[in-house]
């Protein structure tokens, strides 16, 4: 196994100071770094195992990897609720800015898993740097996405045979100014909000950039939709998508690995990147 | 597709999406699914995927603790909104 240091910090975000977690390869020439965008709510904690040795084997393969905590989540300062998604836009910008300026790194490649994926790809829209994206089995739709989230909350009340409240009741209550409290994370009207600006705004930039897209689960073939979503993402001749036949990690808290998802990005790493 | 079918789907789907250690032989039909077998994340789970495979959305009213009380229950939900799919 290849050396490789391992460094915790703080830095400056867009609103807070964020967790930082660099991981360096100890001998490595190259200027294409690779940024994390984590996934939302408990699918970070429950992700978390997977993305350490993500990044420890990417690493490996000589890329410096740089993850970090949005505003408000993890150990990275601030309350969930007082974010927005285009705080956590601005707060991947600031961790590329801190990359560069730790490192020789002179690109990146956005990884994202879940919701981090979408923000992977917003953030990439507006910078000219990103070499590449790394799309574990993506949420484009911001709406859809927090609609599904905010749903757990009625699931979750009739599972414990407590008095369940329609969604759109749910909906009416965080849209005008009422918190959601859904698995212990309040959904403020401002996260909220953010969530169907963004739909409007889902990015099609003209020119994809090579992108790894992988769907993650036990069943023979990928979601259609998911794949529907994906196809402007393989206009680009170096783009890929595949459907990997593996249990997720990032909704059971008994995942730790993802031997295969991890070996193969690793190979499209290769493919695009060299040896 | 006959309600028996329609049955044995959803327990393949669970199979797949919740743990694969769940066969459709150690799910009998009257076992309790919500608060019981599966907790509420992995009843979420199987909203999703029962969603995706066959191509509908679960309204407001059908997502209650007596649809997803037992798979007698949950398949006749299932299988009355794939008849109103199909024509």
């Amino acid at each position: 196994m290849a050396e490789q240091l391992e460094e915790m910090f703080f830095f400056k975000g867009g609103c807070v100071d964020l967790l930082g977690f660099l991981h360096s390869p100890a001998h490595s020439t190259r200027t294409t770094a690779i940024v994390h965008c984590h996934p939302f709510a408990e699918e970070k904690n429950c992700s978390h195992a997977v993305t350490v040795k993500a990044a420890r084997a990417f690493a490996r393969q000589g890329f410096v990897v740089f993850r970090f905590d949005y505003s408000g989540c993890g150990d990275s300062g601030g309350e969930f609720s007082d974010f927005s998604l285009q705080d956590w836009i601005e707060d991947t910008n600031a961790a590329i800015a801190e990359l560069k300026r730790r490192t020789r790194s002179q690109n990146v490649i956005l990884w994202g898993t879940r919701l981090g994926a979408a923000l992977a790809l917003a953030c990439a829209r507006d910078r000219d740097d990103v070499a590449g994206l790394i799309l574990w089995q993506p949420s484009f739709h911001f709406k859809d996405y927090i609609h599904q989230f905010i749903r757990q909350k009625l699931v979750s009340d009739f599972s414990n045979k407590r008095q369940a409240v329609s969604l759109q009741a749910l909906l009416h209550k965080v849209a005008s100014g009422g918190a959601v409290q859904v698995y212990g994370y309040p959904i403020s009207t401002l996260l909220y909000a953010s969530f169907l600006a963004m739909d409007d705004a889902y990015p099609h930039p003209e020119t994809p950039h090579p992108s790894y897209i992988a769907t993650i689960s036990n069943m023979p073939s990928a979601p259609l939709q998911l794949v529907r979503d994906s196809e402007w993402l393989m206009q680009n001749p170096a783009s890929s998508c595949v459907h990997i036949v593996e249990e997720p990690f990032w909704d059971r808290y008994w995942r730790w690995d993802a031997v295969r998802t991890i070996e193969k990005t690793q190979a499209w790493l290769t493919k695009i990147q060299g040896g | 597709m006959d309600i028996e079918t329609t049955k044995l789907e959803i327990k393949n789907l669970i199979q797949h999406t919740i743990d694969m250690n769940l066969t459709p032989e150690k799910l009998a039909d009257d076992f309790k699914i919500a608060g019981d077998l599966l907790d509420s994340m992995a009843v979420t789970n199987l909203i999703l995927a029962l969603e995706e495979y066959f191509g509908f959305t679960f309204s407001d009213e059908e997502l209650s603790l007596e649809t997803f009380s037992t798979f007698e229950s949950l398949a006749a939900v299932v299988h009355k909104k794939l008849e109103m799919l199909n024509g």
